[in-house]
């Protein structure tokens, strides 16, 4: 047994067992503060207008929004991929940590985890309504049906999407829920010892029976394990068959085999913007400071650094091979409809917020400075934005042929669809806040001495 | 209803030498409750999973049924000319993939619930307070033939390797 204190205490405050039961379920057991009505009201409010714009467009069609013939996927297309790279953070953030045994993981997992689930649920909102029929969504499920039977194709791209995300959601639900349960027992055995009869029966029936038996932990930490291992290449595969969406058509500034890596570095890069921001958040409001420290965020703020020169340089290689190829329609959109042309600024966007602004984590002065992190981060949520409305945009507005070429702007129903998802996963995040314990208490407590250090 | 002796701990550390110690008094630690996984409770009650070879058995099982049902439904079924490509195509190897996770995870789910016993409206077995709080807790089953004797000496090994609280029922 050897303990090398790299980091320094992952948790401050010289906390007890009992003091990390009482910080983990004070907000669960106490009134919401209120600016918490607040934030749900203003939420609420988004997620309604949100389904008011479904409802437009699902009653009145795909025409009451922007698309036309040459550019064929607008907002939708680029808010589902946003949606599902910020998605990408929580496994990436539970599952790789875990794997590689980072113990800083446990103050952050849980909030990622919810992050993830709530943000691919906003996410598959789009392809399902971007369908135009909604209401013949289960024709893309393999059943033997009264068409032929007509089956599915598994060679499209499209359909790996609908298999690969919802197995993203099931298993991302999964390993959330699955890791929530000691909690819901701790909440369920203190809800019974102040008397609160609802609450227990809440917790009671959500906590699964569970009694902190050890033979169900070692099961337990079995099945996290194999959870974890078998979800860890599903990150990779979910975004990389995003891009192949793109990679396997023929337009220009598509068509290139650098897109699954970059995309997948690209979901994790925004991801992880969006962990940073919602853990400020966390720590800031609910004054989670001892278990949400600044090494915590330093950490993160380090990742970004890296994950942002891996951005950088799959910028440049597009650029470099786009002149190198001597494809004319790939060097037209490189440099004649990103880098220059209509689209500039949405280019500058992107390349801006994603690989300049985060090279600002270099300075320990900015990692340390809170403020300065938030805004930063706020920047990568906003930068991935760009990156995909550029892809998107850009490709489709000016193909091959100059007689196809044709301008996008969103309908004022696309950017309410856009909201209502940011407002349902704004209410689905505060929900997260008050009826579930943001931090893995029993995962917290393991770490919490460097005597249990001794399985690594 | 069977009796138990329960020895309360406030520190995770004493629990392991505790089980080492009542093992060669040749007494059977019945079960340890714990806040938290572990690994030196784990390792001194000898506890062993098998969980990982059903997890790959599930794979395996999930690997097959998923190429079953593509090939069925792509090349014998319903073949489709796409291009002229072939039915059988080197493409399946994707949803292969995400589908042998898909199956791996919901089976491993399900079993894991078999095994342990707990589902939706499962009751949580009482034992002591606090258990999913700060305390760690071994239980001893008392055998019929056990006798007084017995139970005090358990009790005096549980107390004198620092448990806070011994109690029978």
């Amino acid at each position: 047994m050897y303990d090398v204190k790299v980091r320094g205490s992952l948790i401050e405050g010289n906390k007890s067992y009992h003091q990390i039961s009482e910080d983990i379920s004070k907000p669960v057991e106490s009134r919401a503060p209120n600016w918490w009505f607040i934030a749900m009201s203003i939420s609420t409010v988004m997620l309604i207008a949100g389904i008011w714009a479904g409802f437009v467009t699902i009653s009145q069609g795909i025409g009451t929004w922007g698309l036309n013939n040459s550019v064929a996927w607008g907002w939708g297309i680029i808010n589902f991929v946003w949606w599902i790279g910020i998605g990408h953070a929580g496994t990436a953030f539970s599952i790789f940590l875990l794997i590689l045994r980072q113990k800083w993981r446990t103050s952050i997992n849980r909030a990622a985890e919810a992050m993830t689930v709530f943000a691919v649920i906003s996410a598959g909102i789009f392809p399902m309504i971007h369908m135009g029929r909604i209401w013949l969504a289960f024709y893309i499920m393999p059943y033997p049906n009264s068409r032929g039977p007509l089956w599915v194709n598994f060679n499209s791209p499209l359909f790996w999407d609908v298999v690969a995300i919802s197995t993203y959601l099931m298993a991302s639900a999964t390993f959330w829920y699955v890791g929530m349960i000691p909690d819901f027992a701790t909440i369920r055995d203190r809800a019974k010892k102040t008397g609160n009869v609802v609450r227990e029966f809440v917790y009671d029936l959500l906590s699964f029976g569970w009694d902190g038996s050890t033979r169900t932990w070692l099961r337990f930490e079995t099945l996290a394990a194999i959870l974890g291992g078998l979800t860890a290449p599903l990150v990779i595969s979910v975004h990389s068959i995003v891009s192949m969406d793109f990679a396997t058509s023929i337009m220009p500034g598509w068509h290139t085999t650098i897109f699954p890596p970059y995309f997948v570095i690209g979901a994790i890069f925004s991801g992880f913007g969006m962990v940073l921001t919602l853990m400020i958040i966390i720590r800031k409001l609910y004054k989670f400071q001892d278990y949400v420290t600044k090494g915590h965020l330093d950490a993160i703020g380090r990742i970004l650094t890296f994950i942002s020169l891996i951005m950088a340089t799959a910028y440049i290689t597009e650029i470099f091979i786009a002149w190198y190829s001597g494809s004319e329609y790939e060097f037209f959109t490189f440099f004649k409809n990103r880098i220059t042309g209509d689209y500039y600024w949405a280019f500058y966007a992107m390349f801006i917020c994603n690989a300049v602004i985060p090279q600002l984590f270099w300075i320990k002065k900015i990692r340390s400075n809170i403020t300065i992190v938030f805004i930063i981060s706020i920047f990568i949520n906003i930068g991935m934005w760009f990156e995909r409305y550029v892809i998107v945009i850009t490709s489709l507005s000016k193909d091959y042929l100059p007689s196809a070429w044709a301008d996008y702007s969103p309908t004022f129903v696309e950017v309410m669809l856009y909201v209502g998802t940011i407002g349902l996963f704004l209410v689905g995040v505060l929900g997260f806040f008050k009826f579930i314990p943001m931090f893995a208490s029993s995962e917290i407590k393991g770490i919490l001495k460097p005597t249990t250090d001794s399985n690594d | 209803m069977e009796k138990n002796i329960i020895g309360i701990y406030n520190d995770e550390m004493l629990v392991a030498p505790a089980i080492n110690q009542l093992r060669d008094k040749n007494v059977e630690v019945q079960d340890v409750y714990t806040p938290f996984p572990v690994f030196e409770i784990i390792e001194a009650m000898k506890l062993k999973t098998r969980f990982p070879y059903f997890a790959f058995a599930f794979g395996v099982i999930g690997f097959s049924l998923t190429f079953w049902f593509m090939y069925w439904t792509a090349v014998e079924s319903y073949p489709l000319n796409i291009g002229g490509k072939p039915s059988l195509s080197l493409s399946f190897v994707v949803i292969l993939f995400v589908m042998v996770i898909n199956i791996t995870v919901i089976s491993s789910l399900i079993a894991f619930f078999i095994r342990v016993k707990k589902g939706p409206g499962s009751k949580a077995k009482y034992v002591a307070d606090g258990i999913n709080d700060d305390k760690f807790v071994v239980l001893i089953n008392k055998t019929k033939t056990m006798t007084d004797d017995d139970s005090a000496k358990i009790s005096e090994i549980l107390r004198d390797s620092g448990a806070v609280d011994v109690q029978e029922n």
